[in-house]
């Protein structure tokens, strides 16, 4: 079968005559049909990532048709052999506590798929391994397989706005406009925030963000020198939002979202922070005389991840406009090079 | 080994049966005391779909790990342990919130299989919690009927509130206790039997007579009502007494099996926008945490338990179903 190999640092290779992955007795076989390509495979490659030991086969966020299923597989209800299904990567135990409690986001001993040692869906075919049959989701008939890779981040931004809490009337204000934001900005128009505002540091970014979903936002500026602080205020007599997610892993924009914040507002940090520089100084007395709110955000759940395959049906109209490139597999060279010159959203490639 | 197996309404014998097998995965409880629960009261009092006869009930166990199966850790074997008697399919998307008592294709060990009214029973390996050594036998198989008032004063009781519990069987009593825990700052407890309400009242509660009971709920509340309603009797008299005390915006919590249907007084419901919600069972969580209430000395079990030896079953089934006493019974297996 045809397979991509990141072969190196910023090196990628097509093979054509790579073995095809085997049945695992408790697993499955997945015939790729879309495979999405997000911020964590392009730092693997731009970087390296010694979970990723070249010739490494990268890829998390694959849809494709149900192959084949091992005889102990045990499957989710719903899904049998020939579904079209998602496989959500955050690989999780199923016994410690948070997943017990629901919260697989959380789970203690998770892993990624698409990292060693499970390789990744850049292929004609992937493997299921029996740790991740759990995470199989079937498929809206009317969902395309290129907007279904989405899932993954989809999820995780819609956990983003559960904690927000975004509530009818609110104004909501999302730092950083790359997908997460752009989707975080749909659901909170959903909600029914009254306002929604969306700013970026960079001015191309928030340029390809407006053109997808400008339509459903009243407003959308570059941070400048004060963060974008400013222009928020003049649009809101000096008082603030009642809600903003920080979607940037800047701290900038985690400082600036304190100065946005109205009186009793709530603030998700939804990106991290580099993990060499995670200390961010925050000005405290605004949290104290305002009354805030600061909470974080990370992956999704197992509920989050039902939810989202409904959501990504329903709304795929709008929510499409965010997937602004598609490769086949031999061209994953350009997709990468894509997010390199920051001028898509989100990027899939299709075996 | 003997089992105390329900043959049919109000139908108990003792009986030599073969031992449980460890199969893989598996553990085998050895018996030490089995609680007699009020569903395995409704059991052996009337016919159920629930409960197929021959049957051997009893959800609320401890006893010692006797055997292993494959794949389980052999240094379980003599661990000290409580029954955590749901086995939930752990794929449904009910149990991947951490609901377990929402489960689908739930099983109830006691019901859907052998319990613990039995010298020995084989579960999976999970379902076999291990308990502090310090915790005493008679206070840990109180884990599984406090997770139930766990589950609802979790989300019932707030800071503050005042809470009217409406049943003073042991459930009614634990959720008396489980009702502090969560800063109640008055309970009060009503029940038909006035023998039963003592237990609830040594946990803190005020007592409300039955004839009457509006009246000295409203007297206790300056005619205000209470916050919270738990309801442990289930019946149409207590829905429209719950009903009737309950606050405009007070929540009402369902948790009695007494009747399956009835009349129920929808233009309070929605006059006094009262909100009224079932509980089942209990969560993974709430047991955890249960257990750990327990081991923190959350409750003492003086006087709450009668100790019965396994042959004499019958008899306090018997007692229990036509007499609602002793209080609660704990059989004696090992
Ligand atoms: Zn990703
Ligand atoms: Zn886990
Ligand atoms: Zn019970
Ligand atoms: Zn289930």
């Amino acid at each position: 079968m045809r397979a991509a190999f990141m072969t190196g640092v910023d090196e990628v290779e097509i093979r054509e005559d790579t073995a095809p992955p085997e049945l695992d007795p408790a697993g499955a076989v997945l015939k790729v049909e879309a495979c999405g390509i997000c911020g964590t495979d392009a730092r693997t490659f731009f970087n390296g990532d010694p979970k990723a030991p070249p010739p490494w086969q990268l890829g998390h966020e694959p849809v494709g048709v149900l192959e084949s299923v091992g005889p102990d597989a045990v499957l989710p209800s719903g899904v049998s052999l020939g579904d079209r299904v998602f496989l959500g990567s955050i690989l999780t135990c199923g016994t410690c506590r948070w997943c017990v409690e629901g919260f697989q986001n959380l789970c203690e001993r998770h892993l990624l798929y698409g990292y060693d040692p499970y390789p990744g869906a850049y292929a004609e075919f992937a493997a299921v391994p029996p740790i991740a049959t759990k995470n199989l989701i079937g498929l809206p008939p009317e969902l395309p397989s290129d907007l279904a890779t989405v899932a993954d981040p989809f999820a995780c931004a819609l956990n983003g706005i559960e904690q927000l809490d975004v509530r009818l009337g609110d104004g909501v204000m999302i730092v950083g406009t790359g997908p997460i934001g752009c989707w975080q900005a749909v659901m909170a128009r959903d909600r029914g925030a009254a306002r929604v505002y969306m700013t970026d540091v960079s001015s191309e970014r928030l340029k390809v963000a407006t053109d997808a979903v400008g339509h459903l936002i009243d407003d959308a500026w570059v941070a400048g020198d004060d963060n974008g602080v400013g222009e928020l205020m003049t649009r809101t007599d000096g008082t603030g939002v009642e809600r903003i997610s920080v979607a940037a892993p800047a701290k900038a924009g985690q400082q600036a979202a304190l100065e946005m914040a109205a009186k009793r507002a709530t603030i998700v940090y939804f990106a991290g922070l580099p993990k060499h520089d995670p200390i961010s100084p925050l000005d405290m007395n605004e949290l104290h005389y305002k009354e805030l709110s600061i909470l974080g955000a990370y992956g999704a759940t197992h509920r989050q991840y039902r939810i989202t395959m409904d959501y990504l049906d329903r709304r795929q109209d709008d929510l499409a406009r965010v997937v602004t490139h598609r490769f086949p597999l031999d061209r994953i060279a350009e997709a990468f090079e894509t997010i390199r010159a920051g001028t898509g959203l989100k990027m899939v490639i299709l075996p | 080994m003997r089992a105390l197996v329900y043959l049919g309404p109000r139908r108990m014998e003792l009986q030599e049966v073969p031992d449980p097998v460890a199969e893989p995965g598996e553990v085998v409880i050895d018996s030490i005391v089995s609680a007699v629960c009020g569903s395995d009261l409704h059991g052996f009092r009337e016919a159920s779909s629930r409960r197929i006869p021959p049957l051997v009930m009893g959800h609320e166990t401890v006893g010692r790990i006797g055997a292993v199966g494959k794949g389980v850790d052999p240094e379980r074997l003599g661990q000290r342990v409580v029954l955590k008697p749901i086995l939930s399919c752990g794929r449904c998307d009910a149990c991947r919130a951490g609901d377990i008592n929402r489960c689908l294709e739930g099983r109830l060990v006691g019901r859907d299989l052998a319990g613990g009214f039995a010298e020995r029973f084989a579960v999976p390996a999970p379902a076999a919690v291990p308990i502090p050594s310090e915790l005493p036998d008679d206070v840990a198989v109180l884990t599984e009927p406090l997770a139930n008032a766990e589950h609802v004063t979790e989300r019932a009781v707030r800071e503050g509130d005042v809470v009217f519990v409406i049943g003073s069987g042991p459930i009614g009593a634990l959720m008396v206790r489980a009702a502090f825990l969560h800063r109640a700052r008055q309970v009060l407890v009503t029940d038909t039997n006035p023998e039963r309400l003592a237990f609830a009242v040594a946990q803190g509660a005020e007592e409300i007579p039955s004839e009457g009971a509006l009246e000295a709920v409203t007297t206790a509340t300056d005619g205000v009502g209470v916050d919270v309603v738990i309801d442990a009797a289930g019946f149409e008299a207590t829905w429209a007494l719950g009903l009737q005390a309950i606050r405009p915006g007070g929540r009402i919590f369902e948790i009695g099996l007494g009747a399956p249907s009835g009349m129920v007084d929808f233009f309070t419901v929605l006059g006094k926008e009262a909100t009224i919600a079932g509980s089942y069972a209990w969560t993974d969580q709430d047991f955890a945490r249960s257990l750990e209430l327990l081991a923190d000395g959350a409750l003492t079990a003086d006087g709450w338990l009668t100790r019965v030896p396994l042959a004499a079953g019958q008899e306090a089934f018997e007692d229990l179903a036509d007499r609602g006493r002793p209080f609660k019974v704990l059989l004696e297996l090992g």
